[in-house]
């Protein structure tokens, strides 16, 4: 134990602790912008400067470990000088587009600039400096704006400790310095796998999904088209976050806003599992892509493993042919008017509804994916009744991790899983940095689910066969699953067998190839 | 490879050649500079003739590595770089980290205006720094070290290799170097044009094969350099220094120079004199003895107005000034670095105003782009400064500009971005008039087009 005063106060700190640590213990205030715990400590926005007795310069907080009878000063008038500077700095090289930022008011840079109330000195109308401002928009999942963007180093970061392919790079130096896919390369090039990550742990929105909401919005103004909207479920719990009058009523929400149906997953999802349970079945070792980028790593780094990979189309697009090409006809609507949107929280779907073997007969099975948070812009832009919590001032006070605030875009962080209604427990749990080893080791797992959180799942449980089922029990999942029922009979019959209601689930698609994929290696130009 | 048989070679090129001494004036001292223009750089035959790698040898045989940290420390040799940190001391901090790997690495990223004097060392006296290297890998407990070579280096990228390639021939690289039983060789890695490189944790970046951002310190290399491992960075002219005071002892070194900067120093002169050059000269020598002695003075018809000092990471000395020595405690008071020793003489066909716009451009330029006060802040400062050598300043600039200045000094990430405000802020200190006079639309060398919106 050593002993560092902070702003006055004595503090009993262990070895090797940062300044920040010890001040985030004691509830001590310092800002910080770049600094994400464990991913990117490169201490290069400058905003979480003290003072250190005895040193030359202001020390970065978040780097700085304390020493015995360290005397350090968080909040003197240089120390808020210095930062005010900096936000100056940064704020003269902002693109401030705030009315249509997907972050809406979940910004880091913007909470800091309201904390310190910084004055707009360098805009480009107040004088003549000017940034380079260039949006790359290389491919239809992730997009890059320059005009946004800070410098603060986490995507790339992020990127090497999420897939350790470092396909995000600063290019240039100085005043030119800038994000992109490496060499300059489209990011369709570049060996990126959509997984998102960087978009997540942006604190403003450089890189953010593309922007498929004016396209969706049109669609609702245009009465020609009936747009049938599905979403996950874990949109719930990410409006419970965000919304503060969430109540619940996600139909009624999405009626105000235009949508004509609006539906859960659990039909795609009992297809999706119905049919995986045949894979698993047949060839015992699986690979299940929950998100689409476990698909794309596959394809462009392992693709030895590609035999091993499931390939039954994800339960938005089964849903979505299923939407198309059974409930349409039901309903007497044309299949060619009709415009199934996806709200998902993986942007990698969004590159994934544009391959080719997501089209049947010039029909694509989902039209459009909308992330949770376009949604939100989406609900706001057409003014329905949404108000989003303020998060900046509980931020400072709490002194909450960030990634906590943003930890909706993936929220899947279950010990367990469902496979055909049964829990199925975990049972290994592999570090993301070791996880292609682990890939190797394959053949020795039954199968495998592939989460992208920060950790990936390993199930075994080879031997799943549909048993039947007390439909009885309170079981929400088998609710829905009749519920789909309606859907696809005629008359009413009683649910006994629950192998009878797959049967029918697929009986009612038109082909059981459209429901498989096929994957390939695919060859970029960043091939390391 | 014993005593014997390096007097043996020695001898053998004795018998047959000698070797005159070279002087470019009088007054120099060639400490450091004994073998350069005299004997051939690609000859390691020649070195040994002039005392080569006897040092090394000594260090090896006769010497522990507490001895030779104790002789550097005594010597009072400081980086020559810059920086000034005592070698002795930053060599006896990477020694007491205790590592299964070490790393000393021999920064040859000269890249600062006016600085010529690395290149000459290189080129002409290779050997010098390579035994230099082999003394600190030696007091250091390193069995690896580096060079790092600026890309536009050429030639002294040709030396260099030649030199390390004959060294290890005859076996004071490599394994069971000296058959003494250590270990140590060298690479070299080429630079890829980047003025950042020169700064220790960029340098170390940019051989790891990453993009050349400086790191935040702590840690510092000594603790946590090179490829995570204890590193020790030392400037050519610091490891030619070195390989001197281990050859001839402290007290041959340290009987020139001033209290606290002993030794000597090479000054590498450019600019508007009669006989600008590089001169090996006792640190402490005034700057009114070296431009107007040495030099001997502004070129015909003109007077001296002022001296850059330091370069881009100094600044600009006034008249009054010229009489205090040149030394590395002095130069911190006037906010201004000695730096490597490059000076430039200015005279009054020059703007300082518009030299400092030149230094804040060379610095935006150059900055790696990681820390926003550099980033930014340098971009800001050219605004400004530009707005008011085309005429359109306003007298509030001159404080906006000091504030911007104090504030880039105070919060940048590395060296670079603390250095590129020196010459302004010098400037702005020592020539505030000329500035005022931009700001009515006049300048005195008629450099700058302040005037024409006006008339």
């Amino acid at each position: 134990m050593i002993k560092v005063n902070l702003n006055g106060t004595e503090v009993e700190v262990e070895k090797n602790q940062t300044i920040l640590e010890v001040a985030n213990k004691i509830g001590t205030y310092i800002p910080t912008l770049c600094f994400l715990k464990g991913v990117n400590e490169t201490s290069q926005c400058r905003m979480c400067l003290v003072e250190i007795e005895g040193v030359r310069g202001f020390k970065p907080a978040c780097a700085t470990i304390c020493s015995d009878q360290m005397v350090v000063n968080t909040n003197s008038e240089s120390i808020k000088n210095a930062v005010k500077f900096n936000l100056e700095l940064i704020a003269g090289e902002h693109t401030f587009e705030c009315w249509n930022c997907p972050r809406e008011e979940d910004c880091e840079l913007l909470d800091l600039l309201r904390y310190f109330d910084i004055e707009h000195k360098y805009s480009k109308n107040r004088n003549k400096f000017t940034a380079p401002n260039s949006v790359i928009n290389g491919c239809n999942s992730i997009v890059f704006d320059s005009g946004k963007c800070v410098l603060c180093h986490r995507c790339i970061s992020t990127c090497n400790k999420t897939t350790k392919k470092d396909v995000i790079s600063f290019h240039n130096r100085g005043e030119n310095t800038i994000v992109k896919p490496v060499h300059n390369l489209n990011i369709s090039e570049s060996g990126c796998i959509y997984c998102g990550n960087c978009i997540q742990n942006c604190p403003v929105s450089a890189i953010t999904e593309s922007n498929s909401v004016n396209e969706v919005l049109n669609l609702l103004q245009n009465t020609n088209k009936k747009l049938i909207v599905q979403y996950d479920s874990r949109i719930k719990y990410f409006l419970t976050e965000t919304v503060a009058d969430y109540s619940e009523n996600l139909a009624g929400l999405f009626q105000e806003v235009g949508f004509k149906h609006s539906f859960d997953l659990s039909v795609g999802e009992a297809v999706h599992d119905f049919l995986l349970n045949d894979e698993i079945v047949k060839n015992k070792t699986v690979i299940e892509a929950s998100d689409f980028s476990i698909v794309n790593y596959l394809e462009i780094y392992n693709y030895d493993l590609l035999k091993y990979l499931s390939k039954v189309k994800s339960p938005h697009t089964l849903q979505g042919i299923f939407l198309k090409q059974h409930y349409c006809k039901d309903l007497g609507l044309n299949a060619e008017d009709t415009i199934v949107v996806s709200i998902l929280p993986n942007v990698s779907a969004k590159a994934e509804i544009e391959r080719e073997e997501y089209d049947y007969k010039s029909l694509k099975d989902v039209d459009y994916v909308l992330t949770f948070r376009e949604l939100l812009r989406l609900f706001r832009r057409v003014g329905a009744d949404v108000n989003i919590y303020d998060y900046a001032e509980q931020e400072k006070l709490e002194n909450i991790n960030y990634l906590k605030k943003i930890n909706y875009f993936t929220k899947n962080q279950k010990t367990t899983t469902t496979l055909l209604g049964e829990e199925v427990a975990v049972d290994y749990i592999v570090d993301i940095n070791t996880f292609a080893e682990t890939f190797k080791q394959i053949d020795s797992y039954g199968y495998l689910n592939f989460n992208f959180s920060n950790s990936f799942e390993f199930y075994s449980g080879g031997q799943h066969h549909i048993k039947s089922y007390d439909l009885n029990q309170e079981n929400v999942y088998w609710k829905n699953i009749a519920k789909i029922n309606d859907y696809i009979a005629d008359e009413e019959i009683e649910i006994t067998d629950i192998e009878k209601i797959y049967k029918k689930l697929l009986n009612a698609l038109p082909e059981k190839t459209m429901l498989y994929t096929d994957f390939q290696k695919r060859k970029i130009l960043n091939n390391k | 490879m014993t005593l014997n048989k390096l007097t043996e070679i020695k001898n053998s090129i004795l018998a047959n050649k000698k070797f005159k001494k070279i002087k470019n004036d009088d007054r120099e001292i060639r400490l450091i500079l004994k073998n350069v223009d005299v004997i051939d750089p690609y000859s390691i035959e020649e070195y040994i003739a002039n005392d080569g790698y006897l040092a090394a040898y000594k260090a090896l045989t006769e010497m522990n590595r507490e001895s030779i940290i104790e002789e550097i420390k005594k010597s009072g040799l400081r980086g020559r770089s810059g920086g000034a940190f005592p070698t002795g001391i930053k060599w006896s901090f990477s020694l007491s980290v205790e590592a299964d790997e070490k790393y000393i690495i021999c920064n040859a990223d000269e890249g600062i205006p006016g600085d010529f004097i690395d290149r000459i060392l290189l080129e002409k006296d290779p050997h010098a720094i390579v035994e230099g290297l082999i003394i600190g890998a030696i007091a250091n407990d390193a069995n690896k070290g580096y060079f790092y070579i600026r890309k536009e280096y050429l030639a002294a990228h040709k030396t260099i290799e030649k030199a390390i390639f004959a060294a290890r021939k005859l076996g004071f690289l490599g394994k069971n170097i000296f058959d003494q039983g250590y270990d140590f060789d060298i690479e070299i890695r080429i630079g890829a044009g980047s003025y950042v490189c020169g700064e220790e944790t960029a340098l170390m970046e940019s051989i790891e094969g990453k993009r050349g951002t400086s790191r935040a310190k702590p840690p510092f290399p000594a603790v946590r350099g090179l490829f995570g491992k204890p590193t020790c960075v030392n400037n050519v002219k610091t490891l030619a220094s070195v390989t001197k005071i281990i050859l001839n002892g402290a007290e041959s070194f340290n009987k020139y120079g001033t209290e606290n900067s002993k030794g000597t120093n090479i000054f590498s002169i450019s600019g508007k004199v009669k006989k600008p050059g590089f001169y090996e000269l006792p640190l402490g020598i005034s700057i009114r003895e070296l431009i107007f002695g040495i030099c001997q003075g502004p070129l015909a018809g003109k007077t001296i107005t002022s001296v850059l000092v330091g370069g881009p990471a100094g600044g600009f000395v006034s008249e009054d000034k010229w009489n205090s020595p040149l030394d590395y405690d002095l130069f911190h008071i006037n906010r201004t670095m000695l730096g490597a020793g490059g000076i430039v003489v200015i005279d009054e066909t020059i703007c300082i105003v518009d030299m400092c716009l030149m230094f804040l451009e060379f610095g935006l330029e150059e900055s790696c782009g990681k820390c926003s006060p550099c980033r930014y802040g340098t971009k800001k400062q050219i605004a400004i400064l530009k707005s008011i050598i085309e005429g359109k300043g306003k007298p509030e600039d001159l404080e906006e500009l000091k504030n911007l200045s104090e504030h880039i000094l105070s919060s940048s990430l590395c060296g670079l971005g603390m250095s590129t405000s020196f010459p302004l802020l010098s400037a702005l200190m020592n020539y505030e008039e000329l500035f005022i006079e931009h700001l009515n639309h006049k300048c005195r060398a008629n450099v700058c087009k302040c005037g024409e919106n006006n008339d």
